[in-house]
């Protein structure tokens, strides 16, 4: 028992040894999340396999909270992630607080333009609105592109 | 009987922390970003499961059991939420390396428009 | 239909006291009345868009689709894990966009939740107006296997319809031949 237990553990913390690897060398920020949320399910996976090992179940709403909350981080980094790319966005600020529009039908639209550059060039220049873009009728109008 | 329980949660927990390896070389190894969501997201559903399922061999206690169910309920409904949102951002960003795509009918259907 | 709608919000009250209870790891009085009580807060103070669902479960679609789903997900694990261990050969992928026949928003969900949790796709991008699932799928060496893929993906949709699915979306997908 206490062989397989030191092989598994050899297993997992390759594992994490290897995510950690991608989250230093991982050229975007995307990267680091993938590679942070392995680490994360091999967390999980260690302490279970403790649970395990000892007939104890002390750890386990410990797993319940990680399992819930682990996806929290890839979203919100997912979400600025894109809006960083997107430079023509109103101040985030704002624009952070306006979660209702996800379940609009439009906010899994195609966008007009995929990839940096296009992204870049593509966009269409805004009215200069920035001075009443704040009020209701104008944001609701405004495609819901940017927030997802 | 709990002696062949034990060894069959062994054996479960073996297999998953090898899953878990094996996500861990895919990420290092596979050449793009969207390429690794693969190899990171699902091989640790399956190990994870698998983890679980060999804790609760071990366990073998109602109120743990239906702790470990919620633990494998909440993962596997999260977890494409997760991927669906980085693969969207990756894709967006021009993270998929086209000299990688055979197919990519998502920039046709974009040209499209 | 407003009767439709007190019976999701039951649906959900209920099985929102289930995960409550289940959290405590016991059933009694006071976790189900507990239970009961947070699951009629959360509804009233975070209330979601109606789902329409008009379908059924059938017991026999369900566990056909079940069945397959777990092999599914094991037999492409170790396909990923084999690809991750082939050191020296670099995977081609390949998107592509499939138009499911019967596009609710419930069997779009339910097909997108499939395939991602099953290795070797994964959904970059949804048209939900269209019904269309962009999706990245590992190891594509030629545009033929894309094409084949895009058939297992409406086969999955078959079997999700089948199990899930309102008697209309079970009438196109029978009256379509995949």
């Amino acid at each position: 028992m206490t062989v397989v237990a030191i092989v598994i553990t050899t297993l997992l913390a390759g594992g994490a040894v290897l995510a950690l690897v991608r989250i230093v060398r991982g050229p975007s920020i995307l990267d680091r999340i993938v590679a942070t949320d392995v680490l994360l399910a091999v967390i999980v996976m260690s302490i279970a396999t403790e649970a395990a090992f000892s007939r104890d179940a002390t750890a386990l709403p410990v797993l319940a909270v990680l399992s819930i909350l682990g996806f929290t981080g890839a979203v919100s980094v997912a979400r600025f992630a894109i809006r960083r790319q997107a430079p023509a966005d109103p101040p985030s600020g704002r624009d952070a607080d306006r979660p209702s529009s996800d379940y609009q039908a439009e906010s899994i639209d195609l966008p007009d333009s995929l990839g940096l550059p296009a992204a870049l060039d593509r966009r269409p220049p805004e009215p200069p609105d920035r001075g009443d873009s704040l009020s209701p009728p104008d944001r609701l109008d405004r495609p819901t592109e940017e927030v997802r | 009987m709990s002696g062949v329980l034990d060894v069959i949660a062994w054996f479960l927990l073996v297999v998953g922390a090898l899953l878990s390896l094996s996500a861990g070389v895919a990420l290092i190894r596979f050449p793009d970003l969207l390429s690794r969501m693969h190899a990171a997201t699902k091989p640790q559903v399956l190990g994870l499961l698998l983890v679980l399922i060999g804790c609760a061999l071990r366990l073998r206690d109602a109120v743990d059991i239906t702790t470990l169910l919620l633990v494998a309920v909440f993962s596997m409904a999260t977890a494409p939420v997760a991927a669906h949102m980085i693969g969207r951002a990756a894709y967006r960003a021009g993270q998929a390396r086209a000299d990688l795509l055979v197919v990519d009918e998502l920039a046709d259907a974009d040209d499209k428009r | 239909m407003k009767g439709g709608r007190w019976r999701d919000r039951c649906i959900a009250a209920l099985g929102l006291t289930g995960i409550w209870v289940l959290l405590w790891g016991s059933f009694s009085a006071l976790t189900f009345v507990g239970g009961l009580i947070i699951a009629v807060i959360v509804l009233v103070v975070f209330p979601l868009p109606a789902v329409t669902y008009a379908g059924r479960i059938h017991p026999l679609g369900t566990l056909r689709f079940l069945g397959r789903f777990l092999t599914d997900m094991v037999v492409a694990s170790f396909q990923v894990v084999r690809l991750a261990f082939s050191f020296g050969h670099v995977p081609t992928s390949a998107i592509v966009a499939v138009k499911l026949r019967a596009p609710s928003d419930l069997g779009l969900t339910m097909t997108a939740e499939a395939l991602s949790l099953v290795p070797g796709s994964l959904i970059v991008d949804v048209d939900r107006k269209k019904g269309v699932l962009y999706v990245h799928v590992l190891e594509v060496k030629s545009a033929e296997q894309a094409e084949q893929f895009k058939e297992d993906v409406l086969e999955l949709e078959r079997r999700i319809i089948r199990a899930f699915g309102s008697p209309a979306e079970r009438r196109i997908i029978e009256e379509v031949p995949a």
